[in-house]
């Protein structure tokens, strides 16, 4: 890593119950991508599907 | 699959797969399991399915998730700039206040698109094309429903299924350091997890050769965790034991995601 300065993926809260996550966020590099996840709570609908949901997709993929 | 299916000369005509994905019980923590159907068509014979389905079981994403090949390296840095590394993870635990809450049933399903295939001017395949990717779970008041797309293109219209693996794992860090940590409301708003992929691994060539013949090949990865305050407010302890229990990183330690699989051939 002491040699790469960009990050290739980057997370990060949006508010309490949800993470944007961009996919390819080297200047360099092919996306950027962008994802909103969602944490289960009691007090509101999510609004992106759970993370493990975002890697079980890309498994598909 | 598809790749390796070229590859082999394997007629592989079309390809589908589902996925249903329940919670796990896990000591002090919350898993996550999946069982997956594979569904092929195409005149394809018993040795084709056997190489297709071990395929699917060692693809790069299927091995983070399944086979512990993740080596993770963890860097914690502060917003007072401090740093430190937080490899490897202790084995014990010490106790935190929050809760993680449980994954939520659902499904995944996910459908090739045949007409993204690119092909050179040979007529060689270039690229294997893209798949949408159907998401269903419980919501709070509603079924939750959501599509992506995924695959491999020339122009990257869409991300690779490894990248976008590790964004599951990048929010499911960040979703579960946000609800373990003891973080005042602003300053959760300071948490993020960053990931350096370390280059080589051979490509997506390499890759497919490894899920043909059901080779586990080791990939590393440095993860930078963020976090607001200092060192004495949020210790690196709580990040470990946080980080330990957080559902995808427990996969990519210890594999053990999927449930049950199963590929079926319709001709």
């Amino acid at each position: 890593m002491a040699e790469q300065i960009h990050p290739n993926i980057v997370a990060r809260t949006v508010g309490k119950e949800s993470v944007l996550t961009v996919v390819g966020a080297a200047p360099d590099a092919r996306g950027p991508w962008s994802f909103i996840t969602g944490i289960p709570n009691p007090g509101f609908d999510m609004v992106g599907p759970p993370p493990q949901y975002l890697s079980v997709a890309a498994w598909a993929a | 699959m598809v790749g390796v299916a070229y590859r082999g000369n394997i007629a592989l005509e079309d390809i589908k797969v589902d996925f249903e994905v329940e919670p796990v019980e896990l000591p002090n923590a919350i898993g996550f399991g999946v069982r997956e159907l594979v569904t092929l068509k195409g005149r394809i014979s018993e040795p084709e399915r056997v190489r297709l389905e071990r395929a699917s079981r060692y693809c790069p994403v299927g091995q983070a998730l399944t086979k512990g090949s993740m080596e993770i390296e963890d860097e914690i840095r502060w917003s007072n700039g401090e740093v430190a590394s937080a490899s490897p993870l202790p084995e014990s635990l010490p106790p935190l206040d929050g809760a993680l809450p449980t994954v939520p049933t659902g499904s995944v399903h996910g459908r090739y698109l045949l007409d993204t295939k690119e092909y050179d001017d040979e007529g060689r395949m270039e690229h294997e094309g893209e798949a949408k990717i159907s998401i269903q779970c419980q919501n709070l008041t509603r079924t939750g429903r959501w599509t992506i797309l995924g695959g491999h293109s020339s122009e990257g219209w869409v991300p690779p299924p490894f990248p976008l693996g590790h964004a599951g794992w990048a929010a499911s860090t960040v979703s579960t350091l946000s609800r373990l940590l003891p973080l005042g409301t602003e300053d959760a708003d300071g948490l993020s997890v960053e990931l350096y992929m370390a280059a080589g691994g051979g490509g997506r060539g390499q890759s497919q050769s490894n899920a043909a013949e059901g080779v586990v090949a080791r990939r590393g990865v440095t993860r930078r965790i963020i976090v607001p305050g200092t060192p004495s407010a949020t210790p690196i302890e709580a990040v470990q034991a946080a980080l330990q229990r957080d559902p995808i990183t427990l996969a990519y330690l210890n594999g053990g995601v999927l449930l049950n699989d199963e590929v079926m051939v319709e001709s």
